[in-house]
């Protein structure tokens, strides 16, 4: 009997460890395609500015579908908060040469077992970003 | 008795496969990230214009404030904070170890040469020991070659980059301990080129 208990807990170790892996590899791609996506959306805002805020979010929506579509990520867009905003502005409405942005993307934490409720509910990417288009190229 | 051997040789082996794939994602994320810092944090350095010159036609960098205006946003993307010419990570940031970082600025002169950077970096600092600039001038931009010699003297080349203009070239040098003395050390040299912002 004790032979037996001991076996099963022997595998249920076993097939922990695996998972345990497979947990982490699991966040480190997320999080690394969400520091390229949210990268390239910098780069983005920074090399196009925007007329005002809405255009800049919905650019900014627009671009980052059309990235999740031509590479194979395993993002999936709907689970992509995003949010932009300036932290330095020059005009209270054009997105212009040298405004500062804040950009956020957010997605739930990729968890495979529900084992640990206490884990942080987000995993979140945040970056500053300096525009460089003149308001008369806009 | 068998059972268990078995099973904990098995868990080990398990261990150590599941330890070298969490690496190999380490080291590609830490890669890519710490080239995503500079860039972003060189393309905010690059506004730095001296603006008195600018109003006589002249476009030149001021080069201590366009580090300065690096540092801050080292801080703000990667939560590094500056210590000379070494950025010291926080517990948020990609990497555990100080990365080291040289910059080289090429002005309105220069950039339509050829370019070939040679840096060292000794165990404390990444020096640049020699910057070649070629006479002939390509309308379109020069290329520009980095290489750094390691500490153990070896020899990393990283791929030509174009020039577009008057830009400031900056080298970041990760050196860091492995995860686990059985794994190998992550070293490596990224470089970020930005043109100047005018």
């Amino acid at each position: 009997m004790g032979q037996l208990l001991a076996t099963i807990m022997n595998v249920m170790v076993l097939l922990m460890v695996p998972l345990g892996v497979l947990q982490a590899h699991v966040v480190l791609q997320m999080k690394s395609e969400l520091l390229e996506i949210s990268m390239a959306a910098t780069k983005y805002v920074t090399n196009h500015g925007g007329k005002n805020d809405a255009e800049v979010v919905n650019q900014l929506r627009q671009f980052i579908h059309q990235e999740l579509a031509e590479k194979s990520y395993r993002l999936d867009e709907n689970d992509i908060r995003i949010e932009v905003a300036r932290t330095k502005a020059a005009d209270p409405i054009l997105w212009s040469h040298e405004d500062e942005f804040r950009l956020r993307l957010s997605i739930p934490y990729p968890q495979l077992t529900a084992l640990f409720p206490d884990w942080p509910q987000l995993l979140d990417v945040e970056r500053t970003g300096t525009i460089n288009v003149m308001d008369y190229d806009l | 008795m068998g059972i268990n051997v078995l099973s904990i040789s098995t868990l080990l082996f398990l261990l150590l496969v599941g330890l070298m794939v969490v690496d190999a994602d380490v080291a590609m994320l830490k890669k890519a990230e710490m080239k995503t810092l500079i860039e972003l944090a060189n393309h905010h350095a690059t506004f730095s214009i001296d603006q008195a010159l600018k109003t006589e036609g002249i476009i030149e960098m001021v080069q201590p404030e366009a580090m300065d205006r690096f540092a801050v946003r080292m801080a703000e993307n990667g939560s590094y904070s500056r210590q000379g010419d070494r950025y010291l990570p926080s517990s948020t940031s990609v990497t555990t170890d100080p990365v080291f970082i040289a910059n080289y600025y090429v002005s309105f002169q220069d950039w339509r040469k050829d370019i070939r950077l040679s840096l060292r970096f000794n165990g404390n600092a990444l020096l640049i020991e020699e910057a070649d600039t070629g006479a002939e001038e390509r309308p379109t931009g020069g290329e520009l070659q980095v290489a750094v010699t390691t500490e153990k003297g070896q020899l990393l080349r990283i791929a030509p980059k174009k020039m577009i203009g008057p830009s400031n070239v900056v080298v970041a040098y990760v050196h860091e301990r492995p995860l686990v003395p059985l794994l190998p050390a992550h070293s490596f040299p990224v470089v970020s080129v930005e043109e100047l912002k005018w």
